[in-house]
């Protein structure tokens, strides 16, 4: 998607082949003394020329002369635009200082003024930059900066009134062959081009705030040079951003070479308010020799906090070795075999199913053992469901099991025709669960009648959505079904290409999100099912997905955790593992947890994904937590189940 | 097996409990294991469908429009465009409406012209896309629906800007799309949506000018705003690249409500306050927009005026 969103006005244009509007051409006289030998550059009001000075014949003496239109066209404006012209002119030429270039005449023919200054022969930064393909480092920064700040700590000290330069800006700023910094271009020209009936599009990106409401001050030149500094060492032009949002991308975040020192006064200079900037250009100078004294990027401390705007786009951030902090489990317990499925917290005690056949209960306080069921088969594809006084579990042998909680008696067992990989959810007394023999069954959860029972067609891995009259659920033949919670009658199904293993979840506002091995999250429309949105990762999503506060939380074996707007689909955020994230996310107390095939079990903030601490185990984590009273409890493959502080 | 068995209310009475079986251990299903992702196609389409889905469908919708010259332009730039459909009887279709509203900009690139060009390009890929198949006998769309606006208002996009790629034309543009009780927007621009409802009446969107910024950072006040002589700078415009970035909303409509549309031509002259206060009036819903037309024409009229407004009830 292209990144252009805001219209490039002069810069772009000044690139335009020379003749293209009606401009000086080479071999025109002005003033019957300079020969226009080339054109600079040219722009919407103001063009710059190369002439040659004839008073002097027998040489090659160049300048620069800059062409500014007189766009008034009553008398009495052009009188007045062109008086002003002058004054401005006349200011320049008292001006003496090494980066400013000198003025040595004005004049006004027909409806153009005309500045005749010296000829700088080098490369402005904007140029510099395109050619340039590396970070400008820090040490050079700080001397272009210290230059900068010294010319216009000159303008800004003039009497009676400070000159501001209001323009400053990469393609205004020249190195020359000695490498020393040249000012040109200063802003006589406007801010902004306008349209005939006032309508316009665009802004520069380096003038701050206040200049678009007509006001012009030092501090507006020590933003410009803040938003120019910003773009130099970030190499992001702040003519396509959306106005006004340096503080929003960090210098350090894309150009790890920057000390957090001279990232503080560069963001300093672009506060919103020219009160919290510099004052002028010498306090800044100040601040910057104090930098210059340190050797840059020497503190590794954190950037400082910048205004609490979240940023909008993407944020991705990887994992590093020494972000692990040490978080101890308040217990662990071994099973005899991998853990692969959620753990169910109730009354007292967790519930988890085991490769191995059974199914453990363990008291959530102590870790204790306090008994176990063994199923004939593996109940470790499913999650147990507390209800009232019985748990509920699927087994590959077939049955869904209802044994008594206290302790692990078996109240009655449902046999289906296929293993059992889905974990059953009990509402308005009824037990709802999938099995591979294609059925979504409804059983009565106190004595174990089915209630009515519907071909799916396909095996049913995934656990049963129930609200208050619907029960959603997707298949391994890669469809979504919505039934009618009291006859198990099909309202709607929907097909993705590929399985939905992936648990759906109904959000407030009457939308089914689910994730399919197809690699994709759909949201779709509960009452119709149709598809409202799609939200594209890498690799098949068998996760499940949360929804919380607006946002839809849900992980890929392309090894992200992703959050997604769940109005619009945007991603706000993916946070990058070494693994895959079969997990489905917990979301508790402002942060959102998950485990990855990499080991880690993650805990991130909600709103931008930050890593905040993760816990190593000994081998990939499949199983998802499941968090109860600030504890998070998860198991591992690598037998254990843990139980965190969260 | 022919499902619709089992919706038969006599199972509810029916004893089959499951039987103890003793069986061998069954050969073991495969994990739901990962497969490696080739190739990134899914289609989405509806096969089975209950007669009945429609049954909690979707609001009635009654709409009003106007679009003028205003007091001071000579010609209007704004266009609108409204389409509404609905479909009773044995099979009903889901309410349909479609609401459109553009604001070119002004100058030497014909803005008449691009609103146009935009509002109706963007209207025909919406009913190619979603409309038409549905009346054909669809059972639903064949894309996503936020997919298929962000694609209306992208095609206009690129017919405004391959009209006269060197020009400046360009043109803002509102799109609403409501489906049984869902409202889709894409938008670019500073024409806005307002809904009204639960005693609220709010923007939906958020304008891309330069004003609007300037608010957000905090160096402009509301009231500021109104007298700022830059308030028609605009960041975002249909018509000014070959791509545009286009915002999204989603909302579930309230059973009773409104929506309106409009150019700032209306909303940049007349308070939400002044505005809201007309739209609670018992009265018709033209006289409404005609109040509302004459409220910005009070107000000096500077600019094109259009309003659509929208009541929809369950």
């Amino acid at each position: 998607m292209g990144r252009l969103t805001t219209r490039q006005l002069a810069s772009k244009r000044g690139r335009q082949k020379p003749g293209q509007r009606s401009g000086l051409q080479p071999g025109d006289m002005l003033q019957d003394r300079y020969r226009v030998v080339g054109t600079l550059g040219m722009g919407g009001f103001s063009s710059v020329y190369q002439a040659r000075d004839m008073r002097f014949p027998n040489v090659t003496k160049l300048c620069a002369i800059k062409e500014m239109m007189i766009s008034a066209p009553d008398p009495q404006m052009r009188e007045l635009t062109i008086k002003s012209f002058e004054r401005e002119a006349s200011m320049l030429a008292m001006l003496d200082h090494p980066a400013i270039p000198d003025v040595s005449d004005y004049f006004t023919e027909g409806d153009r003024s005309y500045l005749v200054l010296e000829l700088i022969r080098g490369k402005d930064l904007e140029v510099w930059l395109e050619d340039k393909k590396e970070f400008l480092d820090e040490k050079t920064a700080l001397d272009w900066a210290l230059q900068l700040c010294d010319a216009l700590d000159h303008l800004h000290s003039q009497k009676p009134q400070p000159i501001v330069f209001r323009d400053l800006k990469p393609s205004n700023i020249m190195l020359d062959h000695y490498n020393h910094i040249r000012l040109i271009d200063f802003g006589i020209a406007k801010v902004f081009e306008t349209g005939n009936k006032g309508t316009m599009i665009g802004t520069e990106g380096y003038s701050p705030p206040e200049q678009y409401r007509g006001q012009a001050e030092p501090a507006g030149d020590i933003y410009a040079l803040g938003a120019t500094l910003h773009h130099l060492l970030t190499r992001q032009d702040p003519r396509l951003e959306p106005p006004f949002t340096f503080a929003e991308r960090p210098i350090s975040n894309v150009n790890p070479g920057v000390s957090a020192n001279f990232e503080a006064v560069i963001m300093r200079c672009l506060a919103y308010d020219p009160k919290d900037r510099f004052p002028n250009a010498k306090a800044l100078k100040e601040a910057l020799l104090a930098i210059s004294q340190f050797a840059p990027a020497a503190e590794a401390t954190a950037g400082p906090e910048m205004s609490s705007a979240a940023p909008a786009d993407t944020v991705s951030a990887k994992v590093h070795a020494d972000d692990s902090i040490q978080v101890k489990p308040l217990w662990v317990f071994k099973c005899e075999d991998e853990i692969r499925r959620k753990a169910t917290v109730a009354r007292g005690m967790v519930f988890v199913g085991a490769y191995d056949n059974n199914l453990y209960a363990i008291n959530s306080e102590s870790g204790e053992f306090v008994w176990k069921f063994p199923a004939s088969d593996s109940v470790g594809g499913s999650t147990p469901f507390v209800y009232e006084d019985a748990v509920f579990i699927g087994s590959a042998d077939k049955h869904l099991y209802s044994l008594q909680a206290a302790n692990g008696r078996m109240n009655w067992r449902f046999a289906t025709n296929g293993p059992i990989y889905s974990s059953p959810n009990v509402r308005f007394d009824h037990v709802f669960f999938g099995s591979d023999d294609g059925f979504c069954y409804a059983v009565n959860a106190n004595h174990g009648r089915q209630a009515w029972k519907t071909n799916a067609y396909s095996a049913v891995r995934s656990t049963p959505f129930v609200d208050e009259d619907r029960v959603f659920f997707g298949t391994e033949g890669g469809y979504i079904f919505c039934l009618e919670l009291a006859t198990g009658k099909i309202k709607w199904q929907s097909q993705a290409k590929r399985a939905v293993t992936s648990s759906p979840t109904v959000a407030d506002a009457d939308i089914v999100f689910v994730g399919s091995l197809d690699s994709t999250v759909y949201a779709l429309d509960a009452s119709s099912g149709w598809v409202i949105w799609r939200f594209r990762t890498r690799r098949p999503i068998i996760s499940s997905p949360v929804v919380h506060d607006g946002a839809v939380y849900i992980g890929s074996s392309d090894g992200s955790l992703y959050a997604i707007d769940m109005d619009t689909g945007r991603q706000l955020w993916a946070f990058e593992t070494e693994g895959q994230v079969a997990s489905s996310p917990a979301v508790w107390g402002g942060s959102v947890y998950f485990g990855s095939t990499d080991g880690n079990l993650y805990s991130l903030g909600l709103k931008r994904g930050e890593l905040k601490w993760r816990f190593e185990t000994q081998s990939p984590i499949i199983s998802s937590p499941v968090i109860v009273d600030g504890t998070i409890y998860i198991g591992s493959t690598d037998h254990n189940l843990y139980a965190l502080p969260a | 097996m022919n499902e619709s068995a089992a919706y038969d209310p006599d199972e509810l009475k029916k004893n089959e409990q499951g039987q103890p079986e003793k069986s061998a251990r069954p050969e073991n299903e495969q994990t739901p294991a990962s497969e490696p992702g080739s190739g990134q196609q899914e289609l989405i389409s509806i096969i089975g469908h209950a007669d009945d889905v429609s049954s909690n469908e979707g609001p009635t919708m009654r709409v009003a429009t106007r679009c003028d010259l205003g007091a001071v332009r000579e010609r209007n730039d704004d266009s609108c465009l409204v389409f509404s459909s609905e479909a009773g009887g044995h099979f009903p279709m889901l309410p349909f409406g479609l609401y459109v509203v553009a604001d070119g900009m002004g100058g030497h690139a014909n803005g008449h012209i691009a609103s146009k060009v935009a509002s109706r390009v963007a209207a025909r890929h919406i009913l190619n896309k979603i409309y038409m198949p549905l009346l054909q006998g669809e059972s639903a769309p064949t894309h996503p629906i936020q997919e298929v606006i962000v694609d209306a208002v992208q095609a206009a996009n690129v017919a405004v800007y391959q009209q006269d790629p060197d020009s400046d034309s360009g043109t803002t543009l509102t799109v609403a799309l409501v489906l049984g009780r869902r409202l889709h927007i894409a938008h670019v621009g500073d024409t806005r949506l307002y809904l009204m409802g639960d005693g609220e009446f709010k923007p939906i969107t958020t304008d891309h000018s330069l004003v609007q910024r300037l608010q957000d950072v905090g160096q402009l006040t509301a009231e500021q705003a109104t007298i700022y002589g830059y308030r028609h700078v605009l960041l975002r415009a249909i018509g000014q690249e070959e791509e545009v970035e286009i915002d999204t909303f989603m909302r579930l409509l309230p059973k009773k409500g409104k929506l309106l549309l409009c150019t700032d031509g209306l909303c940049g002259l007349v308070s939400d306050k002044e505005m809201q206060a007309i739209l609670e009036q018992d009265i018709s819903l033209k006289q409404m927009v005609d109040e509302l037309y004459d409220a910005a024409m009070s107000a000096g009229g500077y600019d094109n005026i259009t309003a659509v407004l929208v009541d929809f009830t369950q």
